[in-house]
């Protein structure tokens, strides 16, 4: 079986482009490890034309359905390998091969994580306080970031902890001023500034962190402290799911997002990409421009697929 | 308890329901979910509610031991330990779906594999109510359980039963227990699930 496009991802971006190209009449599949990618673990979208505000789940339901609608083949299942030949051969976790004459990745982003030793083995190390906070009633915790995600997961945290170690790098915090009001009159909340992550402590479990003071460089002090603690919580931003693509050798810019032009075409001659993945509108990660880059793509991938000229 | 709009969005779910389906409510008191359930069955006359206390003797006959529990009588392997609300009220209404129509939504992969175990199996998933991740490995594992009668699936509401959190060692949720012996954490897609399974037998 021989698609048109195969599309990698199926949040905004990717059923957009799916829909997109399932009218230009592409042979279209799309392989997802989830459906709704982050926009379903949004609490309300309210800024997406069309919908004053709808919960993050609906709205990727509402995507799902629409695209299901068009008779798009969604696989729920993992792209573990990529190979550029005559097609691409998309290969899974199942061990299923397909083949495409074009792609576009829309795999999006995902949590950033310390990059300390033992991150992925210790328990309770978390990067979804609205899903794990309750875990945590009446224990120690620490968050580590300074954005808005940071700051709201401290105050989920409050609800449940009996104490709450906020930790920045910088004395200033990025998030909106009065959420961050809001966590300095909180008493729970403990807040360390300007302090990094060092070392994460436990056997099998997180007991502890060693934290350590930086100055306005970022360049450590030397004043270091050990907290104890029996949960850690990560919200330092997020970072490209690029990795697949860079396989293939798409360029990506120095943080790993996928450089696309103006039709949403990389380096790779029949490899597209939409969405949170690119490096396009970095700063506005909105629904509604990765709805846009993934009908783009689409668009050109359609226009490609026709002509053969790249 | 439920509002206006709740229920239309409801009706419309159910409205795919072929044979009747009964929910078994098992309690130890009074309890808010009743009225909810109550509400499903006048939606949709397929719903059948039965309410027993805990020290019923349909209660001993499931050998259940944290209430609320909710047991289906035409699936008794489907099963929820602490009430299917929040995120997962939607698989609840799922479940009552498939079992309707005695459907089955997996992957042929998951399901080839699924359908041949001839071992008795426990899946626990552990879940909270606000955990957008959950209802997938819910879903899932229940899906698992309406294929295969060897299967028993049950969610658990960590936030109702710490103790169980505690006994488990559930420090992020989605959190998957295979007879007490393969665990995983997070939603994968079904066949990483279904690998698990046959894992741990």
């Amino acid at each position: 079986m021989n698609y048109d496009v195969i599309i990698i991802g199926a949040g905004p971006a990717g059923l957009s482009a799916a829909i997109y190209a399932k009218r230009f009449k592409l042979n279209t599949l799309v392989i997802s490890k989830d459906i709704g990618g982050n926009i379903a673990l949004a609490d309300l979208v309210e800024n997406y034309p069309g919908f004053k505000s709808i919960s993050g789940k609906d709205f990727a339901n509402a995507l799902y359905e629409h695209a299901k609608y068009y008779g798009v083949e969604i696989i729920n299942d993992f792209v573990i390998d990529i190979e550029k030949k005559e097609f691409f051969e998309v290969k899974t976790y199942s061990e299923k091969v397909f083949y495409s004459k074009s792609l576009i990745i829309a795999t999006g982003e995902k949590y950033k994580k310390l990059g300390l030793p033992k991150e992925n083995e210790l328990k309770g190390i978390s990067y979804c306080a609205t899903c794990d906070a309750p875990l945590f009633m009446n224990k120690v915790v620490a968050v580590v970031g300074g954005g808005d995600t940071a700051v709201l997961y401290a105050r989920i945290l409050s609800q449940h902890a009996n104490k709450v170690y906020l930790i920045h790098r910088r004395k200033e915090f990025g998030a909106t001023p009065i959420e961050v009001e809001k966590i300095r009159n909180d008493e729970k909340i403990e807040i360390l500034t300007p302090y990094v992550v060092k070392e994460l402590i436990g056997d099998k479990k997180i007991s502890g962190i060693v934290i350590e003071e930086v100055d306005e460089n970022l360049k450590p002090t030397g004043k270091v402290k050990e907290l104890k603690v029996d949960g850690l919580f990560v919200a330092i931003g997020l970072e490209p799911n690029s990795e697949i693509a860079i396989k293939i050798g798409v360029k990506v810019d120095e943080k790993g997002y996928i450089i696309v032009d103006d039709e949403m075409k990389t380096n790779v001659k029949g490899v597209f990409a939409a969405g949170d993945v690119t490096n396009k509108g970095a700063k506005l990660r909105q629904v509604v421009l990765a709805a846009s880059q993934g009908a783009i793509a689409a668009f050109y991938a359609f226009k490609y697929i026709k002509s053969g000229v790249w | 308890m439920l509002s206006e709009r709740d229920k239309k969005e409801i009706e419309k779910i159910l409205s795919e329901m072929k044979e009747k389906v009964t929910v078994m409510f098992f309690k130890d008191k009074a309890n808010r979910f009743e009225s909810i359930l109550d509400e499903l069955s006048k939606i949709n006359s397929k719903v059948v509610v039965e309410k027993y206390f805990s020290s019923s003797e349909e209660s001993k006959k499931f050998g259940l031991e944290f209430f609320p529990s909710v047991v289906f009588k035409e699936k008794q392997n489907v099963r929820f330990i602490g009430l299917p609300l929040g995120y997962e009220f939607s698989v609840f209404l799922q479940d009552i779906v498939s079992i309707s129509n005695n459907r089955i939504d997996l992957s042929l992969d998951a399901a080839k594999k699924i359908s041949r175990i001839d071992k008795k199996v426990n899946i626990k998933v552990f879940v909270t109510p606000l955990c957008p991740y959950c209802p997938r490995a819910v879903y899932i594992a229940h899906q698992f359980a309406l294929l295969n009668n060897n299967i028993v699936s049950e969610m658990i509401e960590s936030t109702e039963f710490p103790e169980l959190a505690e006994k488990y060692e559930v420090y992020a949720v989605p959190k998957i227990v295979i007879n007490d012996k393969v665990e995983f954490e997070g939603a994968v897609p079904d066949n990483f699930f279904a690998n698990k399974v046959l894992e741990a037998l």
